[in-house]
């Protein structure tokens, strides 16, 4: 009868420490999710803030590109009136 | 009269069996009953058919046996008297001995004093004394204590019967009046008479005739009167002795027939061969030799009848002693050889029922060992048998702990497993992350400084005409159209990219923010025309709210279009724009009160596709109604507005 009651109670004894030992890796691992988590959360939050301000440039560029196009063009127009006003008055040499 | 004194003590330790078996809670078997009613009846059964007692001893054995303890205790007690009416002390010594080990409880107290009583016998029959002096007072102890006076009575007679078998004829008296004292007025039962017999006895044997014929004349009418003529002959006996004795032979010639005329009726043979005997003792008193003879020879058929061999020896004894008186030695001499006859039956049938009585003992004891024996191996065996139950349950609880260890500290691994798994995508997750925000804010960073190049080259552009403008007197229209056109695209295109870096430079755009930059807006606007009339309403509610720059950007950009249009093409004078927030929700109006226009015939243009595509690319819904003449009104709904989409 000791000798159940002593098995009992060393075994009763591991699985409690056991069960204590679970519950704190449990623990453990759930604030290193916590953390691990937040830290996407942040990154992705930062990565969609990059991601609409490079929209927005990739917008301003597209705009840009014709404008630039446009500029060229009238600066062009500019030049070429010049030209042929200057040719028209004989100034050319 | 020692006979009789002999057979009373028997009866008087029998009759304190008269009390009554404690009744038992529970209802009695058919077995359990009889059993009872024969250990209540056995003193009587012991006094009236001592002869059945065997037969009665058997059936109670047998119903017994599988009885519960008390009725096995009972059963032995019954054995017990059994054996002590045979004569066989050492048996019923073994009997008594079983009841107390069977009753060793208090509340059978009463079994118990019988039983001590009976031990008190077989030792005071075995010349033992001090030990029936020890068990019999044991017994008066209980009796006194639970104030049983039959017990108290009989308790008392027995220990006189130990005086009386001493000679101590003045402690036998003392005792007898005790008990007799203990029943008072109490007379007319069997304690009474039996132990007032004894008495008498005792006065008899001291030579006080007076009081043992006094005794047994109160005793007489006693029996009268219940009807017991088997006592009544008893004491008619004692008397004829006493009158025999104090040499009034008449008189005891007179009671002697009495009581053999009782015996006769009776048709108890021994007692009727005892009364010829005193007959023919009383006739030799008498010098009446013929009559002695005569009556001796009657006692002696009968005994020899019913082979009663210690009074048939008796009987010889008192004839021998008549043909001596007469002078027939020759008859004398033959008696007295029939006499040592018989007697050496009787002693070698004495021995024979000793040894019988001793091989009975031995086998009982041998079976006894046995059993002991028996008892111990089958005690080991279980003891043994229960070890191995132990070893067996211990090593089964071991099995089911380790197996339970094992399957825990599995489960545990494969959940550390898992979650290693799972810490490592996160992490590698992040990690990607991380090298896409590098990558992005590379992006940025060179579309910043690209930013910056356009800005210093527009610039650049801009001052350049300007000085141009300035240091050359430019009358030619179409050159100087030219110029203002370069001027005025290239100062938009500035405004668009300061629009762009100011929402590229903050991670957030306030609702502040956000109305600082539409009021500059309709500033510039109100510089192109004047007459109209601007209402802008911000929610104060929306000051600590925040938008992000695509959101911020693409409302801006919406509000922009929308005023330009209502100033462009719908000609409208009054112009209210409000932002307000409808529980969680976001509602972006802009009402003008312009010409309007058929939403059939305009369809997407005037920027109306563009301003929807920003809506919904930041997740809101865009909605516009315009009729002609009345006015446009611009709806915008967003859900989300403030998080990441």
């Amino acid at each position: 009868m000791v000798l159940l009651i002593g098995i009992v109670c060393v075994f009763s004894m591991l699985l409690f420490l056991l069960w204590q030992q679970f519950r704190r890796d449990a623990f453990a691992f759930q604030q290193r999710m916590e953390s691990l988590q937040k830290t996407i959360v942040a990154n992705n939050k930062r990565k969609l803030e990059q991601s609409q301000k490079i929209q927005l440039t990739e917008e301003f560029q597209s705009h840009f590109k014709n404008d630039s196009a446009l500029i060229g063009q009238s600066i062009f127009n500019l030049n070429y009136e010049l030209f042929e006003m200057l040719s028209n008055n004989n100034l050319l040499h | 009269m020692k006979n009789f004194g002999l057979i009373f003590c028997l009866l008087l330790a029998l009759f304190s069996c008269r009390q009554q078996v404690k009744k038992e809670p529970t209802t009695r078997t058919e077995s359990q009953e009889k059993i009872v009613k024969w250990y209540q009846r056995i003193s009587y059964i012991s006094n009236t058919h001592p002869d059945s007692l065997v037969y009665y001893a058997a059936k109670s054995q047998q119903l017994a046996a599988k009885e519960p303890r008390l009725y096995q205790a009972l059963d032995a007690f019954i054995q017990g008297v059994s054996y002590q009416n045979t004569s066989s002390y050492e048996l019923s010594k073994k009997a008594y001995e079983k009841v107390l080990l069977l009753v060793p409880e208090s509340k059978y107290d009463t079994i118990k004093a019988r039983t001590y009583i009976g031990l008190g016998s077989y030792y005071k029959n075995t010349g033992d004394y001090p030990q029936a002096f020890r068990y019999l007072y044991k017994a008066l102890k209980i009796y006194e204590k639970v104030n049983n006076k039959y017990g108290i009575a009989s308790s008392h007679g027995s220990i006189a019967q130990i005086y009386l078998q001493k000679e101590d004829l003045s402690s036998a008296k003392d005792h007898l009046k005790i008990g007799l004292k203990a029943l008072g007025n109490d007379k007319k039962n069997q304690f009474y008479l039996i132990s007032s017999h004894t008495l008498a006895n005792a006065y008899g044997m001291s030579g006080d005739y007076q009081s043992a014929l006094d005794i047994d004349k109160e005793c007489i009418a006693i029996c009268d009167q219940i009807q017991s003529p088997r006592n009544k002959a008893t004491f008619l006996d004692n008397k004829a002795n006493c009158y025999m004795y104090s040499n009034q032979l008449d008189s005891a010639k007179y009671y002697f027939q009495e009581c053999l005329k009782i015996d006769v009726a009776i048709g108890e043979k021994k007692q009727i061969g005892d009364t010829y005997m005193n007959l023919g003792n009383l006739a030799l008193f008498q010098n009446d030799y013929a009559e002695a003879e005569k009556n001796l020879n009657t006692s002696i058929s009968i005994f020899k009848e019913i082979n009663q061999k210690p009074n048939l020896v008796e009987s010889y004894a008192v004839l021998i002693d008549v043909f001596v008186k007469q002078g027939k030695l020759k008859q004398a001499l033959a008696m007295q050889m029939e006499k040592e006859s018989i007697y050496k039956q009787l002693i070698s049938e004495k021995k024979e029922a000793a040894l019988a009585e001793f091989n009975i003992v031995y086998e009982t004891q041998k079976k006894e060992q046995e059993l002991a024996e028996n008892k111990v191996k089958l005690l080991q065996n279980e003891a043994e048998a229960q070890q191995k139950n132990t070893y067996i349950i211990a090593i089964a609880l071991v099995a089911i702990f380790v197996a339970l260890l094992g399957f825990l500290i599995n489960r545990q691994q494969k959940i550390k497993t898992q979650q290693q798994n799972q810490e490592y995508k996160l992490k590698a997750a992040i990690a990607q992350i991380e090298t896409q925000n590098q990558l992005q804010e590379q992006r940025l960073n060179i579309s910043r400084d690209l930013h910056d190049n356009i800005g210093a080259q527009l610039t650049f552009i801009i001052s350049s005409i300007e000085n141009i403008k300035y240091a050359f007197d430019i009358k030619n229209p179409t050159l100087d159209a030219r110029l203002n056109s370069i001027t005025q695209f290239t100062k938009s295109t500035i405004v668009e990219l300061r629009d762009t870096i100011w929402a590229m430079n903050a991670a957030a755009i306030t609702f502040e923010a956000l109305q600082a930059r539409i009021l500059n807006f309709i500033e510039k606007a109100k510089d192109a025309k004047d007459k109209i009339r601007f209402d802008v309403d911000i929610d104060p509610s929306l000051n600590d709210s925040q938008l992000t720059s695509l959101e911020g950007m693409n409302i801006f950009r919406t509000l922009q279009e929308a005023i330009h249009n209502a100033i462009k093409y719908a000609d409208a004078s009054e112009i209210a724009v409000a932002i307000k927030k409808i529980e969680e929700h976001l509602e972006i109006t802009i009402k003008d009160n312009g010409i309007g226009f058929d939403a059939t015939t305009i369809g997407n243009g005037h920027g109306l596709q563009n301003m929807r595509a920003r809506m919904e690319s930041i997740g809101a819904t865009f909605h516009i109604h315009s009729e002609p003449n009345q006015g446009t009104t611009i709806f915008i709904l967003h859900h989300h507005w403030g998080k990441s989409t």
